[in-house]
């Protein structure tokens, strides 16, 4: 890209009706080159509104859009042909093999690429022959982040990549996303795995009810609307008591361990000695640092509350 | 024009159809087993060579010596007889079992030579071009070459049941092929995501319609060509027309799966789709003729027959395949491609890749 050359993805004030619902309201971000975006929420939050709205798909009620300076709208081949796409519920043509919907998407592109090297990056050459029917989920989102790629975009747009994906096959997709970045593509990537944000993002926008109620660095995010540390508590065993359980930010984590907000580090032992004495038992303790996740549970709550 | 990704988008169909067993079961076998079950296991009985009959009124020298000519073609049976006085000679030939009646009058002019009238029973479409060439041959033969004068009656019986069961067994395969082809697999890419990646392609949602559509019409050639030839094996009397007759299939196809496509995209809910689909459907197979004249309808409704697709897709099948009738056939073919336009166009802008 020559310099002073546009961003690849500028939004500015977006905003997305369906009838007297509103999808997305006021959003506003901007994809520098060679950086991976992460806009982070609950389901039906305006993530993938807003990444269609940017791809010139839907069109906003209000706002503006531009793709490399470009309105998507009315923008021409060209320009589609700089961005690469991979939608949240893309599984491809399931009665060809891996290799064909490959070539039906380079030619839709007239694109002529190494197709055994692509194959082989995203560890799909074994697969290659096989109908597209018959791979697993995490081999589909690969071959969907490959159509994504054939024509050798600048801009990627990844919805929900990881969804529904085995730990494994999720690593092995944030290998690929970390590599897009170090080839110099910008990354628009959507997600509800804080984790997934957490390693892969450089900015994290946190979209609830349409609306962006955070953005930045994941660690500036995580820093500024974590709160303190979090004593985590596996395996308990019987009630809380009263005066913990009714403590603002409880919850559970994915595992199922109970997360009890602290106001600071010291204030763990206090709380587990009250455990002890109200006969709660229970397997493993830790206490840790706020994580995004953390911070996406305060905002959530906090804008609720509003 | 992205020719690359029209040609691959029309490839993709293809190979899809090829693959689907379901697919391939409704747009082939099932007309295959209409054709041969009512056209070989229940058709009824036709004669293995013409009966031609021949009512000698000149009686000179020059009717006697073309009798003999006629009589010595081997691919006709050829009889004495005339129809009673006052009755109607195509209802007496078919009576008789005949496909035609010749009749040779007295000369009318000075070369001397017998003017021919021949009735042919266009029923037995095969037996009938058989005894016009028969005919011919013998008059020509006779007349050193000098042409003789020949008035053909028109014909007004009904074309044989194999003919009718062929036109109806294409036209249907035809339209069924193009609208289940174009609008289910509008379900398969919308289910699979496909319809949002293609909105973010390079491809036109034109050139994504043409290359449905025309890789659709290829599919009904496919299955014309399958469908004719099994008739040709099968049925006592091979058919005849042919390119004209495929030519509409493909025609049919054409302007089916675009209405098809425009449908599926139309609606989302399948519940929804069936029902625009019948709503569709059931108005055009009513003009169509298939259950009446629609000479009887009033003029709004032949206009609207006439608009109707599927009304020139058997109407052309029915002109070849029956009457022989080119140049009929030829224009209903026309006004197929030409409906098939107007959907590329007024279609091509109507798309949504997604709804709202």
């Amino acid at each position: 890209m020559a310099p002073g050359a546009p961003d690849p993805l500028e939004v500015r004030d977006l905003v997305k009706h369906y009838g007297s619902k509103v999808a997305v309201d006021g959003v506003s971000f901007t994809v520098p080159r060679g950086k991976v975006f992460c806009l982070l929420g609950q389901n039906g939050a305006g993530k993938t509104t807003t990444l269609e709205v940017t791809q010139g798909i839907r069109k906003p009620t209000r706002g503006e859009v531009r793709l490399f300076g470009e309105d998507p709208r009315t923008a021409g081949a060209a320009l589609k042909r700089r961005m690469g796409v991979l939608p949240q519920r893309f599984t491809g043509f399931s009665m060809l093999t891996v290799e064909e919907n490959l070539r039906y998407f380079a030619e839709i592109y007239g694109a002529d690429p190494d197709l055994p090297a692509l194959l082989e990056s995203l560890d799909l050459t074994a697969s290659r022959k096989a109908p597209f029917s018959t791979l697993s989920g995490g081999t589909m989102r690969r071959v969907g982040i490959a159509t994504a790629l054939v024509h050798d975009p600048e801009l990627v747009f990844l919805d929900e990549p990881t969804a529904g994906v085995d730990p494994v096959n999720r690593r092995r997709l944030w290998d690929i996303i970390l590599r897009l970045r170090k080839e110099g593509r910008s990354v628009v990537l959507t997600t509800h795995y804080m984790d997934e944000a957490e390693r892969l993002a450089d900015e994290v926008a946190i979209i609830h009810r349409g609306r962006i109620i955070a953005r930045g660095p994941p660690d500036r995010v995580r820093r500024d609307h974590g709160g303190g540390p979090v004593l985590r508590i596996s395996g308990l065993q019987g009630n809380l008591p009263v005066t913990l359980a009714g403590r603002a930010g409880l919850r559970q984590d994915e595992e199922g361990a109970t997360l009890i907000p602290l106001l600071n580090a010291s204030e763990g032992p206090v709380l587990l000695s009250e455990l002890a004495r109200s006969g709660v038992a229970y397997q493993e303790f830790t206490v840790r640092e706020p994580s995004l996740d953390d911070a996406f549970v305060r905002l959530v709550a906090t804008t609720e509350a509003a | 024009m992205n020719l690359r990704g029209t040609l691959a988008d029309g490839a993709t169909l293809l190979r899809t159809w090829s693959r689907a067993k379901g697919t391939l079961v409704v747009s082939l076998a099932m007309p295959l087993l209409m054709l041969v079950a009512f056209g070989y296991l229940f058709s009824p009985d036709e004669p293995e060579r013409p009966l031609l009959l021949v009512e000698d009124r000149a009686g000179t020298n020059e009717s006697a010596r073309l009798l003999q000519l006629l009589e010595a073609e081997p691919s006709l049976l050829i009889t004495r007889g005339a129809p009673p006085e006052g009755a109607d000679p195509s209802a007496w030939l078919r009576e008789q079992g005949a496909t035609g009646l010749l009749r040779i009058l007295p000369a009318n002019n000075a070369s001397g030579a017998p003017v021919l009238e021949t009735l042919v029973d266009p029923t037995v479409p095969v037996h009938a071009s058989a005894v016009r060439t028969a005919v011919d041959a013998a008059r020509l033969r006779h007349a050193g070459g000098e042409t003789v004068a020949v008035t053909e009656l028109p014909a007004r019986d009904p074309a044989p049941y194999s003919a009718f069961l062929l036109a109806g067994v294409l036209g249907l395969s035809a339209m069924l092929a193009g609208l289940s082809m174009g609008y289910h697999s509008i379900s398969e890419l919308r289910h699979a995501g496909l319809l949002e990646r293609l909105a973010v392609s390079p491809l036109s949602k034109r050139e994504w319609l043409i290359a449905r559509m025309a890789a659709t019409s290829l599919i009904g050639l496919v299955t014309g060509i399958v469908i004719y030839g099994v008739a040709l094996i099968f049925f006592p009397a091979p058919p005849t027309g042919g390119p004209i007759a495929l030519l509409l299939v493909m025609g049919g196809t054409l302007v089916f799966s675009g209405l098809g496509t425009l449908l599926g995209l139309a609606v989302k809910d399948p519940q929804t789709g069936s029902a625009v689909m019948n709503l569709t459907l059931l108005p055009m197979v009513v003009l169509s003729g298939a259950f009446f004249d629609v000479a009887r309808l009033p003029m709004v409704l032949q206009w609207a027959a006439a608009l109707s697709p599927l009304t020139h897709l058997n109407n052309g099948l029915r002109a070849d395949l029956l009457l022989g009738d080119a140049s009929t056939a030829l224009l209903h073919a026309g006004a197929l491609l030409l409906a098939s336009l107007v959907i590329i166009l007024v279609g091509g802008r109507l798309i949504r890749w997604t709804q709202e």
